[in-house]
């Protein structure tokens, strides 16, 4: 078989899809698998040893061609044409377009292959998304917590590959000469990589934040020793940074690498302190513990590190997260206050000692922000555990068990009636004890989100039944006849997200009679919510014997 | 008129009405220089306005062997030394312009514009002649309104919109990226028996329009 993966963003875009490659290149070990990029970051073939072959985007150079006023008119399109012909020349029986932006989609939908997972479009225009998972990655997700899944989670369950969490980056190199003479003569020391820069100011961790943290990490650790990464270019920052932490009597060293330099590196680090980058989605393939620092647009739900107890710490103010394509709304960024130099030294201390039950005393003492512990589950997906007291077990098993629910809804696993619920409510219990480090401690727990999912369905059903009847009768607006029930449906469809919610209030308001479309989706939307609650229901009933038995 | 004159490093050369044409002392890796720097993208067609002494023709076609190479030259006595010195084993061909509407008929012309090609500029040539050269370089690259059709004619996909605007009245000012995506959207291509057939190519014009945003 042959597949090609469409990836089309940025680097770290690119290092993040690598556990799917590797658990494509597991799923398909005689497979050619060929991965496309942006040409620029053609290098990264150089730590993937999963994949046959890069394909270049020429994304700078069409760009280039499109604005040369001297250039042939039609250059861009008989090039991009060329391109796609040689690409349907190779006859790749499976793509899969992790990209998720029109342009990957129209690219995909020209290759015609027989099977794509991912946003593609008919001849008429329609998305596509050959994937309840890539469809739902489509909504955009302001809840968050419950319907949001790590990219690698979708990617991977979106093509049907392994949900065996514990993968790792797909990688080759040897050891690598430049680091080797960087670390020689520095003998049993804690070494501590810093990433300096993001891809974006809003994100960066302010310097002299960093430095102060840096600081005093070396008083904790007097043996720790620093070396702070950047990209061939950033020469000049990151030396400047690097002198400055010397200046204050902290062994520190600038290194400027290339991704497998990168990689040789932090493979040797104890803890890497960071932002959102992509050398953080590197990280995730060494034993290196991670702290990530999430400012500006950042979003861990959907890109933290992919990595069993990476700590992640993210600030409370309402503008946060912002747009990525937006400049900062405020005067200042006001999402770096509440983030302290000792919050992050000890942070840092504690993952280098791994000592993340701690976690939840540092938590209680700093309140502005939120601190969270990445788990990759049993179950099958990547999940930031809030480590705060004001995160109670009900909260924790009620996220879990909804995203279990969804999971197995957009897998469409939830129709085999038994294997599923068994295995899955025993991962969830496994996942469940694992957080808790027992089993829960208040055994009503369970019983009193069960209670609730039930109640929630019989409401459901009730709205579901009135629904038709409004439907059938025809001579109302729907909105006037449900009356008070109308919020209280509203609010039992938890999973529809803010803007669809939003579209049916305004399309229903005001209908008379209703169309038939608007009548669909609303009837869909009803039945997706009893469907994810009967799923619910059942992983209930499973964990709660599985409790049982084991007392 | 042209001279031919010797170069420093014993290359031929020429003047026309006294202005040199390439390097009077190194002209070979003057042409060196420039076919180093040359853009050419992935175009496995390259045309060059000017053919002046061939010396930058042949160091393209050294550093780029396996593209195919035209040059377009207006001094029908340049022309003639050119073929007289490179032959017709040249690595290259040259063709003599004399207008444009023979230029758009001719066979090799008509051949390299089809499909992925870079047209390049050999300056000391084309200052001679900077009107001429700026009416041909329009014309190839599409940016003026007697290009756009030509190149629209020379397209399957397109060649039904050349049809539709010389039998129209509109004027045309082809002059951006902009008016070749505005095709894209044209009525008849949003037809239920035309979208089978077509949608390839608003496909592509769609992605380079996502190239722009």
């Amino acid at each position: 078989m042959k597949v090609l993966v469409v990836s089309l963003l940025r680097l770290g875009d690119i290092v993040l899809a690598t556990p799917t490659l590797k658990a494509l290149r597991e799923a398909h070990p005689d497979s050619q698998i060929d991965l496309m990029v942006n040409e620029q970051f053609r290098f990264v073939g150089d730590i993937l040893s999963g994949v046959n072959r890069i394909v270049g985007f020429p994304r700078l150079d069409l760009q280039e061609e499109i604005g040369d006023p001297a250039a042939p008119l039609f250059q861009p399109y008989d090039e991009l044409k060329d391109l796609v012909r040689e690409i349907k020349q190779e006859e790749y029986d499976l793509v899969i377009n992790l990209t998720h932006n029109r342009l990957s989609g129209y690219l995909c939908s020209l290759i015609e292959a027989p099977e794509t997972h991912g946003l593609h479009f008919s001849p008429r225009g329609e998305a596509i998304f050959g994937s309840d998972w890539y469809h739902h990655l489509n909504k955009s997700h302001n809840d968050s917590t419950l319907r949001t899944f790590h990219f690698s989670d979708v990617y991977k369950l979106g093509s049907g590959l392994s949900t065996e969490p514990k993968t790792t980056l797909v990688r080759k190199y040897k050891s690598i000469k430049r680091v080797e003479e960087l670390l020689k003569g520095w003998g049993d020391i804690d070494l501590v990589a810093v990433q300096l820069k993001t891809s974006d100011s809003k994100k960066d961790i302010p310097t002299d934040l960093m430095m102060e943290s840096l600081k005093l990490f070396h008083t904790i650790h007097p043996r720790s020793r620093f070396v702070v990464l950047g990209a061939p270019g950033e020469e000049k920052e990151i030396q400047d940074f690097s002198d400055q932490v010397l200046s204050m009597g902290v062994p520190s060293i600038a290194f400027a690498c290339n991704l497998s330099e990168a990689l040789s590196l932090l493979d040797q680090a104890g803890v890497l302190l960071t932002g959102d980058t992509s050398i953080k989605h590197l990280a995730t393939a060494t034993s290196c513990r991670i702290v990530e620092v999430c400012l500006g647009s950042s979003r861990p739900l959907e890109t933290g590190a992919y990595q069993d107890n990476a700590i992640v710490v993210r600030p409370k103010t309402s503008c946060y997260p912002c747009l990525h394509s937006e400049s900062c709304s405020q005067s200042e960024f006001i999402c770096r206050k509440g983030i302290e130099p000792t919050l992050l030294a000890a942070l840092m201390s504690r993952a280098l000692m791994s000592q993340f039950s701690d976690l939840r005393q540092v938590a209680a003492e700093f309140t502005d922000v939120e601190i969270s512990r990445a788990r990759t589950l049993e179950t099958g997906f990547w999940y930031l555990q809030n480590v705060s007291d004001s995160y109670s077990e009900n909260t924790v098993v009620h996220q879990l068990v909804a995203k279990a629910a969804l999971m197995l809804r957009l897998s469409k696993s939830f129709h085999d009636h038994i294997g599923p619920f068994g295995s899955c409510g025993r991962k969830l219990a496994e996942d469940l004890r694992n957080l808790f480090g027992s089993f829960l401690s208040d055994e009503t727990v369970l019983q009193m989100l069960f209670r609730s999912v039930k109640e929630r369905s019989q409401r459901l059903d009730h709205l579901s039944f009135e629904f038709s009847r409004m439907v059938r009768s025809g001579c109302q607006p729907f909105r006037e006849g449900f009356g008070e029930e109308w919020d209280e449906w509203v609010e039992q469809t938890p999973y529809l997200d803010d803007s669809e919610r939003a579209g049916l209030i305004a399309e229903t308001a005001d209908c008379n009679p209703m169309p038939f479309v608007q009548v669909r989706k609303i009837q869909r939307a009803i039945h997706d919510s009893l469907e994810l609650n009967e799923i619910e229901s059942k992983l209930y009933k499973v964990i709660n014997s599985i409790q049982m038995e084991l007392k | 008129m042209i001279e031919e004159l010797t170069a420093k490093d014993g290359s031929p050369i020429l003047k026309v009405d006294g202005l040199g044409i390439c390097s009077p002392q190194y002209p070979r890796k003057e042409a060196s220089d420039w076919a180093r720097k040359a853009k050419v993208g992935r175009a496995s067609r390259l045309i060059v306005l000017g053919a002046g002494c061939g010396y930058h023709l042949s160091a393209l076609k050294e550093r780029f062997p396996e593209r195919d190479i035209l040059s377009i030259e207006s001094n029908s006595e340049i022309y003639a030394w050119v073929n007289r010195r490179y032959g017709v084993n040249a690595e290259f061909e040259t063709y003599l312009f004399r207008n444009l509407t023979e230029l758009g008929n001719r066979s090799t012309v008509r051949r390299f514009l089809t499909g992925p090609y870079q047209l390049l500029v050999y300056f000391p040539v084309t200052r001679l002649e900077p009107e001429v050269y700026g009416k041909i370089q329009a014309f190839l690259t599409g940016r003026s309104e007697k290009g756009f059709l030509n190149l629209c004619g020379l397209r399957e996909e397109f060649s039904d919109f050349s049809k539709v605007r010389v039998a129209g009245a509109a004027k045309l000012r082809p002059l951006s990226v902009d008016q070749m995506l505005s095709m894209g959207d044209i009525k008849k291509w949003e037809s239920n028996e035309l979208n089978e057939k077509n949608w390839e190519h608003q496909f592509l014009l769609k992605a380079i329009g996502e190239l722009i945003a």
